[in-house]
C-alpha cells in the first residue's frame, strides 16, 4: 500500500519523488539518470558504473567503500545501467534498514551521503580516473560481455534482437561492445562523466516511512549536482517496415536447441489499444494457462519453456522456446498456428478472464516490492502514463475480446532465429 | 486445531502455530498491507530419499529423479486443467522440488482462501495414469537437457559429485535422461503414498490474511484418505566417506572464462543446536575472510585473479555440509592456492576483529531488510524448517556467536588438504 506521493523540482531538471509507505523495514533511494542509447556511450556508461564502485575521495580503496557500506548496517548499494528501449537508464539505488529497526539514529543521511560520495566525489587521481582501476574494470566489462554466449538461453533472445533490429539503436547491448570498450581511456571517459552529470535528466526516488520534509531536507542539503543545458532524448522508432522474415541459424555447442521469434507489434505505448496488445501476449504466451504452454508443451511434449514477451518501448514481442533440433518446423508452424487462432477469434471467456487477472494482479503487487515499485513508477515517468495504478486497472478491465483480436492482427513476423547443436563428425 | 501465537520482539512480528490432530503444521505470518498472500505446501520428501524401507520392512530403492517426477504429475488432474483453476482465481501456482523438500505455492492478490482449498485439495489427490507419465517423460527430459547447457549448474553439480561419493546431493534433482524412463506409474503411487502424508508435511501461509479463516480453511479442506495415511518409511542413507571422492574435476565446455568452484565437506554429526550455530559462524567467517570488504577480496580484484562473480556459499542439514567458493577466472588453479593459502594464513594469525563486527552488523541489517520480501520470508522459513531451526529466531543466534567460538569453527572446518576444485572452462584455453 502506498500512502502517499509528492513531486518536487529541486533543481533544473532534477525531480525528486517521495513516497510513503509504512510497511516496509527499509528505506530505499533511487538515482536515475536518463541517456539516449548511442554505440558511441553505452561501453563508456557501462564501465563508468563500474568505476564509481571502486572508491571515492573520501573512501579511497575500493576496501575502505565495502566497509562503509557493512558498518551501514549491510547497506545494498548497486549502480547499474539498464536499457529502456532506445534510452539508456544510469540507476544508482541504496537500500538500508529504516532507523526504527536498528541503533543507528542518522542511517539515512548517512546513507545519502554516501551515495553523493560515490556519483559527485569519484576517486580522481590528477583530475581524472585511476588507469589501472580502469583497466581492471575494462577487462571485466570485456568479460562480462563476452559471457552473454555462457547462457544460452539469454544468448538465443540477444542474437535475435540484434538481427532484427540491425540498422536500430534497439541492436546496442546495455554493456555496448568489445571495440567500444577498448576505445575508452580515462580522459575521454572522465569528460563524458562531467558531461552525464551536468547534461542528463535526473530523477530522484525515494520510498519508506519518514516524514516528507526530512527526507528533502537532507537531499538538498548533501546530494548536490551541478548543471548545465539539458539534453533532449528522441522517442524509439516503432514503424519499421518488414518486407521479408529473416531466417538465421546458428550451431553450437548446446544440446538444446533454441527457437526465437522477433514480432514487431505495430502497436505504440501511447495508442489507444496498448492494453489491449498486452493482453494479446499474456493469451498467447504468458504463462501456464498460455496457448503456446498448452498446445505446445502440455499436449505435445515439444518443449521445457515457451513463452511471449513485449517489450513496451520498442513494440516488439517475442517468443522463445527450447527444443529438440529436429522439432524446429513444427514448433514454427504451432506458433503461427496459435497467433492464427487468436486472430481469428478463438478466445474463450476463459482465457480472458485469466489474462486480465494475471496483469492486473502483478499491477497491485507492485507496491510490494519497494524496488520494483520505485522502477514502475519510473517506467511511468518515462512514458508519461498515469501513475495511478487503479486507473491503468480500470483501463485492462474494460478491454474486450474483440479488441485484442484487432491488436493482434497488426503484428509481424520480422525474424526467426535459431540455434542448433553443432553436428560432431568422426564421432561414434 | 491446537493454536499457539509467537510474538518475536526485535523483528516486530507473530507466527501462529497450529497443529492437526494429523500431525499436520500449520504456520501463518500475518503482514499488514501487502497485497499478495502466499501459501506454500511442503513435504519432507526430496531427491536425496531414493532408499527407505517399506511398511513389511523391505528395503525399496527407486530411479534418481522421482521426487521431481512427482511433482511435475501431481499437477494432473482427472478433469480441468489446475493451472487453469488457480488463473482463474487470479493465483499463480507453481512448485519446485530440492534435495530435501518438494514444495507448492501459490500467490494471489485476491481470492486467497478459495485458492489455499485449491492448493490443499490438488495436492492430496494426484490423478496418474500410464499414459500421462509416459507423456511427461518428454518435457522432463527437456527440462534435464536445458539445464545441462548451463556452465554455472555444470560447475556446481561437478562439485558436488567430487566432494560427495555416496551421498545423493551429488546428483542432478531431475535425475537423468536414463533414469527417468524407468519411472514407472507405480513407482510415483508408492512413494506419493508414503511421502505425502499428514505428519510429513507443512503448510505456511504469509500476508495479509485473517488467521481464523486459514485454519478453518485447512480443516475444511483435508480429505479423510489423507488424514488417514499413517506411515512415514524410514530413509536410507549411504554413510559418506570422511574424505572428499575427488580432488580435481574438471570439464569442456563453450565458455568465455573458465568457471570454477572450491569445496570443502564436514560428515560428522551434530545436533541441530550446534549445526545451526556452526554454520552461522562459518558463515560470518567467510564473509570477513573473503567478502567483497577483505583485504583478500580487493587484492585478488586487483590483481586480475576475481572479478564480481566470486562469492561463497555455506550450505547445511541433516544430510550434508559443505562451503564452496565459485565464480569465474582465468586463473582458477592460481587462485585456488590462495584462497587454501589465506585459510592457513588465518588459521595461524586470527581473524581482524573489527571485520567480525561489521559482518554481524550487516548480517543484522540484511535480516531485517529480507523482512520486505514475502517470498524470502517464507523460503527462509521452509529451507530453516527442514533443517529443524526456526528462522526467526536467527538475530538471537546471530547475537551469541563470538569472536572465539568463530575462530574455532573455522580452524576445525577448512581441512586445506582435502578440499575440491571443479572447473569448467573452454578446450584449447
Amino acid at each position: 500500500m502506498i500512502n502517499d506521493i509528492k513531486i518536487v523540482e529541486i533543481n533544473k531538471k532534477i525531480r525528486l519523488h517521495l513516497i510513503e509507505s509504512s510497511k516496509f523495514k527499509t528505506d530505499l533511494i533511487g538515482i536515475y539518470i536518463k541517456r539516449p542509447l548511442k554505440e558511441s556511450e553505452a561501453s563508456m556508461n557501462a564501465v563508468l558504473t563500474r568505476m564509481l564502485e571502486r572508491g571515492t575521495m573520501k573512501y579511497k580503496t575500493t576496501k575502505e567503500f565495502n566497509e562503509k557500506l557493512d558498518d551501514l548496517y549491510g547497506a545494498v548499494l548497486v549502480s547499474d545501467v539498464h536499457k529502456y528501449g532506445e534510452k539508456h537508464v544510469f540507476q544508482f539505488k541504496m537500500q538500508i534498514p529504516d532507523k526504527k529497526y536498528i541503533d543507528s539514529e542518522n542511517i539515512f543521511e548517512e546513507s545519502i551521503e554516501m551515495l553523493n560520495e560515490m556519483i559527485n566525489n569519484p576517486l580522481l587521481i590528477d583530475g581524472t580516473f585511476n588507469e589501472e582501476f580502469l583497466k581492471q574494470e575494462k577487462r571485466n566489462l570485456i568479460q562480462t560481455i563476452k559471457s552473454i554466449k555462457d547462457d544460452k538461453v539469454t544468448y538465443a533472445i540477444h542474437k535475435c534482437i540484434e538481427n532484427m533490429c540491425e540498422n536500430e539503436p534497439y541492436r546496442i547491448s546495455q554493456n555496448g561492445s568489445v571495440d567500444e570498450v577498448e576505445k575508452i581511456n580515462s580522459e575521454n571517459l572522465y569528460q563524458h562523466y562531467r558531461k552525464v552529470l551536468k547534461t542528463s535528466p535526473i530523477d530522484i526516488c525515494v520510498i519508506g516511512d519518514m516524514e516528507f520534509d526530512y527526507i528533502e531536507k537532507i537531499i538538498r542539503k548533501k546530494l548536490i549536482f551541478e548543471r548545465d543545458e539539458i539534453i533532449k532524448i528522441d522517442r524509439e522508432k516503432t514503424d519499421v517496415e518488414v518486407n521479408e522474415v529473416k531466417l538465421i541459424e546458428e550451431e553450437m555447442d548446446v544440446t538444446q536447441a533454441k527457437l526465437t521469434l522477433g514480432y514487431r507489434t505495430n502497436i505504440r505505448y501511447e495508442d489507444a489499444n496498448y492494453e489491449a496488445s498486452v493482453l494479446f501476449a499474456s493469451i498467447l504466451g504468458g504463462g501456464a494457462s498460455s496457448k503456446l504452454f498448452n498446445e505446445i508443451r502440455e499436449e505435445k511434449s515439444l518443449c521445457y519453456y515457451i513463452y511471449a514477451k513485449l517489450e513496451k518501448f520498442k513494440s516488439i514481442m517475442l517468443i522463445a522456446a527450447g527444443i529438440n533440433s529436429k522439432d524446429k518446423e513444427e514448433v514454427i508452424e504451432l506458433i503461427k498456428n496459435s497467433i492464427l487462432k487468436i486472430q481469428n477469434g478463438e478466445i474463450s471467456d476463459e482465457e480472458l478472464k485469466i489474462a486480465k487477472k494475471s496483469v492486473i494482479s502483478s499491477l497491485k503487487a507492485r507496491s510490494d516490492y519497494p524496488n520494483s515499485f520505485i522502477n514502475y513508477y519510473y517506467d511511468q515517468t518515462l512514458t508519461r502514463k498515469n501513475i495511478d495504478i487503479g486507473k491503468t486497472i480500470k483501463k485492462y478491465q474494460s478491454i474486450s475480446i474483440n479488441e485484442i483480436v484487432e491488436a493482434s492482427k497488426k503484428i509481424k513476423l520480422d525474424t526467426i532465429h535459431f540455434i542448433k547443436e553443432k553436428v560432431h563428425l568422426n564421432e561414434n | 486445531m491446537k493454536i499457539n501465537e509467537i510474538y518475536y520482539e526485535k523483528i516486530n512480528e507473530k507466527l501462529y502455530v497450529g497443529e492437526h490432530e494429523s500431525g499436520l503444521k500449520v504456520y501463518v505470518f500475518p503482514k499488514k498491507d501487502f497485497s499478495k498472500k502466499h501459501a506454500y505446501f511442503m513435504t519432507e520428501y526430496g531427491s536425496v530419499f531414493n532408499s527407505f524401507i517399506d511398511e513389511n520392512g523391505e528395503i525399496v530403492k527407486k530411479p534418481l529423479g522421482i521426487a521431481h517426477f512427482l511433482e511435475h504429475k501431481i499437477f494432473e488432474e482427472s478433469e480441468g486443467n489446475i493451472f487453469e483453476k488457480f488463473a482463474l482465481l487470479g493465483a499463480n501456482v507453481n512448485a519446485y522440488t530440492k534435495f530435501e523438500s518438494t514444495t507448492y505455492n501459490f500467490s494471489t492478490v485476491d481470492n486467497f482462501y478459495k485458492a489455499l482449498k485449491l492448493l490443499i485439495e490438488f495436492v492430496q489427490k494426484p490423478y496418474i495414469t500410464e499414459e500421462n507419465v509416459e507423456k511427461e517423460k518428454g518435457i522432463i527430459e527437456q527440462e534435464i537437457k536445458m539445464y545441462l547447457d548451463d556452465p554455472d549448474w555444470k560447475v556446481y553439480f561437478n562439485a558436488l559429485k567430487a566432494i560427495y561419493k555416496d551421498n545423493e546431493v551429488r546428483e542432478d534433482i531431475a535425475g537423468s535422461v536414463e533414469s527417468i524412463k524407468e519411472i514407472t506409474k507405480d513407482d510415483l503411487m508408492e512413494c506419493y503414498n508414503y511421502f505425502y502424508s499428514p505428519a510429513n508435511m507443512i503448510i505456511f501461509v504469509i500476508g495479509d490474511v485473517d488467521k481464523d479463516k486459514v485454519f478453518d480453511t485447512v480443516n475444511n479442506s483435508l480429505s479423510e484418505e489423507f488424514i488417514g495415511r499413517k506411515i512415514v518409511p524410514e530413509v536410507i542413507f549411504k554413510e559418506e566417506n570422511k574424505n572428499v571422492n575427488l580432488k580435481e574435476i574438471h570439464e569442456y565446455m563453450d565458455v568465455s572464462q573458465a568457471k570454477f568452484i572450491f569445496g570443502f565437506k564436514d560428515t560428522r554429526k551434530y545436533s541441530v543446536k550446534e549445526l545451526y550455530r556452526r554454520s552461522f559462524a562459518i558463515k560470518i567467517a567467510i564473509v570477513s575472510a573473503f567478502g567483497v570488504s577483505s583485504s583478500f577480496y580487493n587484492n585478488a580484484y586487483e590483481n586480475g585473479l576475481i572479478d564480481e562473480s566470486f562469492s561463497s556459499e555455506h550450505s547445511f542439514s541433516k544430510y550434508y555440509l559443505h562451503t564452496i567458493f565459485g565464480g569465474e577466472s582465468d586463473y582458477p588453479n592460481e587462485l585456488y592456492r590462495k584462497v587454501l593459502e589465506e585459510i592457513n594464513r588465518i588459521k595461524k594469525e586470527g581473524f581482524d576483529l573489527e571485520s567480525l563486527t561489521r559482518i554481524k552488523r550487516k548480517f543484522t541489517g540484511r535480516y531485517i531488510a529480507s523482512f520486505n520480501s514475502l517470498q524470502s520470508i517464507a523460503s527462509l522459513f521452509t529451507d530453516y524448517y527442514i533443517k529443524g531451526i526456526n528462522s526467526f529466531e536467527y538475530l538471537d543466534v546471530l547475537e551469541n556467536i563470538s569472536p572465539d567460538y568463530i575462530k574455532e569453527v573455522f580452524d576445525d572446518h577448512f581441512d586445506t588438504d582435502d578440499s575440491v576444485i571443479s572447473i569448467i572452462e573452454s578446450e584449447g584455453k
